[in-house]
């Protein structure tokens, strides 16, 4: 009789993020945002309970900030011990935003839980009935950044143990969208003889090879606008050679993105009928949703529309019928992005626009910022800007130009 | 790019307007207020640029739903193109064609404006009452700077737009202000970070509880495990008073054995003497029973007999052939009744042709195969020929008939027919008939178109006659006029009217007159013409005729018809009575080879056939039946004979009893043989199990004598009786070890297995018990309130901790995001200073840039423009790029500031200094300067130098005047030659 064990695969819990980007909303909407990595947290709880899974685990970023909130703590632990009645087991590490050496103290977890409490690669065996049905490795950072290829370090520990499964808070293939830690290829993993590669780090939910199962779960609740669509766990069952994967929605919140094209968008009263049709068309019913609205090829009217605030007052409006549904949605931010295009710049020869067209190359930016970003009292609470971000302002700051000179 | 002319389709008030430009001087367009001046300049603007939505409703003209217009212009190249835009079409894009028919879109006109909006043109190329009012109204502070920045774009565009960028920063952040947003936002920071430094000492108390509860657990665990032994003691000291009687029990009964010799005896080795000696008792009797059993079984095995094995053996074998004696018997019964079976059924079948054929004679006769089918053939045959022969009779008979009434009717029809001669005179009367109707029909016709033409001619000579009488009367009028004006060329008109009329009524009536003469009436109809009930009569004879003959054709055909199917039939019936004539052979030939068949009709022939055939194979299987029913008699009879031999050995009484008796004796002998062999090994097989049996008890009886003297060995003793004296010392002594096990027992159930013995030999009395009892009950006490003070202290800590857990984390948590949120806000209001900053940076920067490469040619040109305009009472605008200041320079080398001219000399210096923009600009793209009533506002003197002025650019330039002032329009006038300036006036 081949042996059995079903466990929750979940990583990047973020506990208590505090959801940067969501200035000016409504208190109750954001009570409801700060709580929803915790709400969701207790779903996976739940969900590992009627489940009746061995064991639950979370591969790293379990909290959101190094310094390990103690409201956070506590949640898991409480969570743990309620996981513990039932008893299901957690092996849990520690990735690049909750590593070790961040926090000033770690409480006391029930027996249940089982820490990597180191950066060396080590496991422990997951016992049921008395046998020793499944080696757990892992490491958690103890550092901010781990540079090294940790999967080289993984070595299968007792061959005769029906299953080995790794957990990795790590970049596979070097995807550009998150911090470069622990970076390996698939590859690395394949080498190695593992049944099960249970990864963390990156927040979009994805399986990058079969038999052995590599797989990415995302992070449980999405956090702002790239993270969009349903989030959540893996719900895996091993019997011998067959595994089985199930995905579990856990989100409380979903974050979605409307793209609204205003070239044709003259009036409020068109905007409105655009962005109600647009939030209509948003399918996901059973959770509230935070929607970023985006347009796109804006012209001088509609920017017209946009600075004497009628935009905003309409999008406010509207946000106050759909905040008071039964499960409410509401458009937190909306961006604006130009029509301008550079083909279009003044390219008459010694014309001073002309030399205003081309003297965006090599601006000098940090010196111009300096008043503000060198300012004793700013810079301490200024993050400095990324040469990402430079280039931002400078498009923002071309397009400002432009269109009140050209009205463009 | 020049503008030669405009052709607006709709346009505001605009409609089907053209409007011609003079592409080397100026176009002067003068019209009144609200006369549409400004609408044109709109228009070029939206046919160049286009325009947004709400400004083309603005435009979109009342009466006509059509929007837009064509500007004809003139390119660099000295190509001429049409550019044609109409709101609605193309979706607002422009058609472009170029004179060489070539057609281009919008793009290719972005290309030709080179990044121009309708924007920069109006700053760069546009002068309005409006620009220099907002000239006129910027801070005096700034007008070194606006005039700077005018040279760089035109107009005041890029000063507002700086003004704006420094409002938005000014807004946000200055280094030392407190008030604005940034700064606001900086101090709250401030303050969310004091509160958080404050928050801190949780995370220490926190810690500090935790290292407490730790503490605390340990402490408890310690006590817990001292009051733990305190208690054990307890407890043991009392469990040491309950046990001290059989400690003392124990520890003399003990003393008691150990005086006594050591006896090598158990109770199991007297127990397992009297075990043996009673089992030995019991192998004895067994053993003699069992001889009793082997002397009885030998007895009966001599008194057994069984017969030798080989008659056994034969009387099986006719044992065994017993169903073949009842199977014999059973066939020849059944092969009896099958014969007498077939026998009956060959009389029955043969009894209906008993007189005809005898059962014996059927012996003689030989059947070949099928001639039941051949005589069937026969028969059918014959009657086949019978039918067919009767048919052809009568159909003969039908034929013949048939053709006897064509006949008749052929004989008919000649009669009615008519002669050869009588048809001809007929047809001929006819024809005739016909020819002459047909000649009166065209006569008939003729004459009608003849009277038409006469009515025609007569209506001509009747207008003759009218024109003639006019025409008289005309020339009677011409002569009047002649005789009272004595004008000659009357005389000729009155005779040259006469002359006509007189013409007209002639020949007019010529024609009429010859015609008349022409017409004939119609001639009558002939007499000889038939009537149309005669012309009737003959045709019904002619036609009667033509039946005739068409029926007489029509019998003969038939009547062929007829005969060649006589000759067929006939043919046919001799063919049929052939065929029965050789049936009859056939029938002959039977007769004789089978000779009873004479008895009996042809259809029934076959018949008889059947049932010789059948009666024949009757007869071959009744003998074939015979001789099976031989050959089984014979069987039977051999197998009756051995059996009556064996049986007459076996017993001669048997001798005249049936077969079925004789072998049931066989059987019962045989049995009975077999009964006593069963019995015979049955006893032997016995016999050797009650010998091996005793033999078993005799070497257990010697056993048992063997452990009986072992036993006497161990316990050093010769006989029963010694052993008996040993064994009732050994209970002595083991009365002894039972009570040492009693009190054992006791102890144990007091303490454990395996402590029970620690307190006995220790010389442990009462009084000592009840010290040690008393010790420690106190120290169990003393532990139990130190526990109490333990849990009290982690209890306290564990409240604090659940209370930071509850409360304070969350409060910490909270203040952490609201630090992080506005910490976002600074950032985000800090990217949008950022933004602000670039911009006006950048700006700055190109400004200067720009002023480095073209101020020297710039203001070279304003200040030719502004000397020429100041009728040289300024020769010099002197720029300082660093400072950006700029000063003016009289002709007595006195410098000014701007803001110390005068208003009217100001605007001088602004419009020179544009015009030089507008002139740099246009040595890369020649745009027209377009003026709208710029100057209204100067007074004559400067006015009229500035028209001066803006004569001297079009010399250059293409220039569009827009006004409203007779004033102006008259100085053009005075300084202009009519073919340099195209007029256009609208009302």
């Amino acid at each position: 009789m081949n042996k059995r064990i079903s466990f929750i695969h979940a990583a990047d819990i973020h506990m208590d993020s505090p959801f940067k980007g969501l200035t000016h909303i409504p208190e109750e909407i954001i009570e409801d945002v700060q709580a929803s990595t915790f709400t969701a947290f207790d779903q996976l709880v739940r969900t590992a309970i009627a489940k009746q899974v061995d064991f639950v685990l979370l591969v790293g970023d379990v909290f959101d900030h190094a310094l390990h909130s103690l409201k956070a703590q506590v949640h898991v632990r409480n969570a743990c011990e309620t996981l513990q009645k039932h008893g299901i087991d957690v092996f849990m590490s520690f990735g690049n935003h909750d590593y070790l050496k961040g926090a000033p103290f770690q409480l006391t977890y029930p027996d249940n839980v089982y820490i990597f409490q180191s950066e060396e690669v080590t496991y422990f065996p997951f016992i049921k009935q008395g046998e020793t049905y499944a080696h757990i490795y892992g490491f958690s950072y103890e550092n901010q950044a781990v540079t090294t290829n940790k999967a080289l370090e993984y070595e299968k520990v007792a061959a005769e143990v029906p299953f080995h499964i790794a957990m990795l808070h790590g970049n596979a293939n070097q995807q550009t969208d998150h911090e470069p830690y622990a970076p390996f290829n698939i590859g690395d993993l394949l080498r190695k003889p593992f049944d099960y590669w249970a990864l963390g780090h990156v927040h979009t939910q994805s399986i990058l090879h079969e038999n052995p199962w590599i797989v990415y779960p995302g992070n449980i609740q999405g956090r702002h606008r790239r993270e969009t669509g349903a989030k959540g766990c893996y719900y895996v069952e091993m019997q011998g050679k067959e595994t089985s994967l199930e995905f579990i929605p856990l989100h409380s919140i979903a974050f979605e993105n409307i793209e609204i094209d205003a070239q044709d968008i003259e009036t409020i009263e068109e905007f409105e009928i655009e962005i109600k049709k647009q939030m209509e068309q948003l399918t996901d019913v059973q959770t509230p949703i935070m929607v970023h609205i985006t347009c796109e090829h804006v012209h001088a009217s509609f920017m017209d529309l946009y600075e004497q605030g009628y935009v905003q007052e309409c999008i406010d409006i509207l946000n106050h019928t759909y905040a008071h549904m039964p499960v409410w949605k509401y458009m937190y931010k909306l961006r604006i992005e130009s029509h301008h295009s550079l083909e279009s710049d003044v390219h008459i020869e010694d014309h001073f626009f002309t030399e205003l067209t081309t003297a965006w190359d090599d601006l000098p930016v940090e010196s111009m910022l300096e008043p503000l970003f060198n300012h004793p009292q700013a810079r301490k609470f200024l993050h400095p800007l990324t040469k990402e971000e430079q280039g931002t302002i400078t498009k923002r700051a071309r397009e400002e130009l432009t269109r009140a000179l050209m009205k463009k | 790019m020049r503008f030669l002319h405009a052709h607006i389709y709709g346009f505001g008030k605009w409609l089907n307007k053209k409007i011609e430009l003079h592409e080397h001087g100026i176009t002067c367009i003068v019209g009144e207020n609200e006369s549409g001046k400004s609408t044109f300049q709109t228009f070029i603007s939206f046919v160049l640029f286009g325009l947004p939505p709400k400004e083309r409703e603005f435009y979109r003209p009342k009466t006509s739903g059509t929007l837009g217009g064509e500007l004809f212009v003139r390119l660099e190249t000295g190509e001429t193109a049409t550019i044609q835009r109409i709101d609605g079409q193309q979706n607002g894009a422009a058609m472009c064609t170029l004179s060489s028919g070539e057609e281009k879109d919008e793009q290719w006109l972005k290309q030709q404006l080179q990044g121009m909006t309708a924007e920069l043109f109006a700053s760069t190329f546009q002068f309005t009452t409006k620009d220099l009012y907002t000239f006129e109204h910027v801070q005096l502070d700034e007008l070194s700077e606006v005039l700077l920045n005018t040279s760089v774009a035109g107009a005041t565009l890029v000063h507002q737009v700086e003004k704006k960028l420094a409002k938005h920063m000014d807004e946000l952040f200055k280094p030392r202000a407190s008030v604005l947003v940034i700064n606001k936002q900086l101090s709250l920071m401030e303050s969310l970070q004091k509160q958080l430094q404050e928050h801190a000492h949780m995370t220490e108390e926190y810690q500090e509880l935790t290292e407490k509860i730790a503490a605390c657990k340990k402490d408890l665990q310690s006590v817990q495990k001292q009051l733990a032994t305190a208690k054990k003691n307890t407890i043991s000291w009392e469990q040491v008073e309950t046990a001290l009687p059989f400690i003392q029990q124990y520890e003399r009964a003990e003393e008691d054995y150990n005086a006594f010799q050591p006896i090598f005896l158990t109770v199991e080795d007297i127990e397992m003497l009297e075990t043996y000696e009673q089992e030995k008792k019991e192998a004895v009797s067994h053993a003699s029973f069992i001889q009793q059993n082997i002397d009885r079984y030998t007895d009966e095995l001599n008194t057994c007999t069984i017969e030798p094995a080989e008659i056994i053996t034969e009387g099986k074998v006719f044992l065994q052939e017993k169903d073949k004696w009842a199977y014999y018997e059973r066939v020849i019964d059944e092969l009896d009744r099958e014969k007498e079976q077939l026998h009956n059924h060959v009389q029955t079948k043969m009894s209906p042709y008993i007189q005809a054929v005898s059962v014996d004679d059927l012996r003689m006769i030989e059947l070949p195969p099928f001639i039941d089918k051949k005589w069937r053939t026969m028969a059918r045959e014959a009657e086949s020929l019978e039918v067919s022969r009767q048919r052809a009779t009568e159909i003969l008979k039908e034929a013949s008939k048939n053709i006897q009434s064509t006949e008749e009717q052929l004989s008919n029809a000649h009669n009615s027919m008519l002669t050869e001669e009588e048809y001809r005179k007929l047809k001929d009367v006819l024809y005739a008939d016909d020819q002459v109707k047909y000649r009166y029909m065209q006569k008939q016709s003729m004459i009608d178109q003849e009277q038409q033409h006469k009515k025609n001619t007569h209506a001509h000579y009747k207008q003759g006659k009218k024109v003639f009488a006019g025409l008289s009367g005309l020339a009677i009028v011409f002569v009047i006029i002649a005789w009272f004006s004595n004008i000659p060329w009357f005389y000729h008109g009155a005779i040259l009217s006469a002359v006509v009329g007189w013409m007209q009524w002639y020949f007019k009536r010529k024609d009429y007159m010859n015609y008349e003469q022409k017409v004939n009436p119609p001639s009558e109809t002939s007499d000889e013409v038939l009537d149309e009930t005669e012309r009737a009569h003959l045709q019904e004879k002619i036609d009667q005729h033509n039946r005739s003959m068409e029926g007489i054709d029509f019998l003969n055909e038939r009547r062929e018809e007829f005969q060649q199917l006589y000759t067929q039939r006939e043919s046919e019936l001799q063919h049929v009575l052939q065929a029965e004539e050789k049936v009859n052979k056939q029938i002959e030939e039977e007769l004789f080879t089978y000779p009873f068949l004479d008895k009996i009709e042809l259809p029934y022939w076959e018949e008889i056939g059947l049932v010789l055939r059948d009666v024949q194979s009757l007869r071959l299987q009744e003998e074939d039946i015979s001789e099976q029913l031989l050959n089984m008699k014979h069987a039977r009879n051999d197998l009756e004979q051995k059996i009556r031999a064996y049986a007459q050995n076996l017993d001669e009484n048997h001798a005249h009893e049936s077969i079925p008796m004789l072998l049931a004796h066989i059987d019962e002998y045989i049995h009975d043989d077999v009964k006593n062999r069963e019995r015979m090994e049955n006893l032997s097989h016995e016999q050797q199990e009650a010998l091996e049996r005793h033999k078993q008890q005799s070497k257990k009886i010697d056993h048992i004598s063997n452990e009986i003297n072992a036993i006497f060995q161990r316990a050093e003793v010769q006989t029963r009786e010694e052993f008996q004296r040993k064994y009732e010392t050994y209970i002595d002594q083991q009365e002894n070890v039972h009570q040492m096990n009693q009190a054992k027992e006791q102890l144990i159930a007091i303490f454990t297995p395996t402590t029970w013995n620690a307190y006995v030999h220790q010389d442990i009395d009462a009084h000592t018990v009840q010290y040690e009892q008393s010790s420690w009950s106190q120290k169990v006490s003393s532990y139990e309130k130190e526990l109490e003070d333990i849990r009290s202290s982690l209890a306290t800590s564990q409240a604090a901790m659940n209370h930071l857990e509850r409360k304070d984390s969350r409060s910490y948590s909270e203040q952490m995001h609201t630090f992080e949120r506005e910490q976002e806000v600074l950032q985000q209001l800090a990217k949008d200073w950022a933004t602000y900053q670039v911009a006006y940076s950048t700006l700055q920067q190109t400004k200067q840039t720009f002023m480095r490469k073209h101020v020297q040619s710039l203001f070279e040109k304003a200040t030719e423009h502004f000397s020429y305009i100041t009728n040289k009472r300024y020769k010099t605008i002197h720029t300082d790029l660093h400072k950006g200041e700029m000063t003016v320079i009289d002709d007595t080398n006195i410098p000014f500031s701007p803001i110390e001219l005068s208003k009217g000399t100001r605007d001088q210096l602004y419009i020179a200094i544009r015009l030089a923009m507008g002139q740099h600009t246009q040595e890369k793209m020649p745009f027209p300067f377009i003026f709208d009533d710029s100057f209204v506002h100067f007074d004559a003197n400067r006015t009229e130098r500035m028209i001066q002025l803006m004569l001297r650019v079009s010399m250059e330039q293409q220039v569009i005047v827009f006004t409203c002032k007779n004033e102006i329009e008259e100085i053009i006038q005075l300084h202009t030659k009519d073919n340099e300036v195209s007029w256009v006036r609208i009302q």
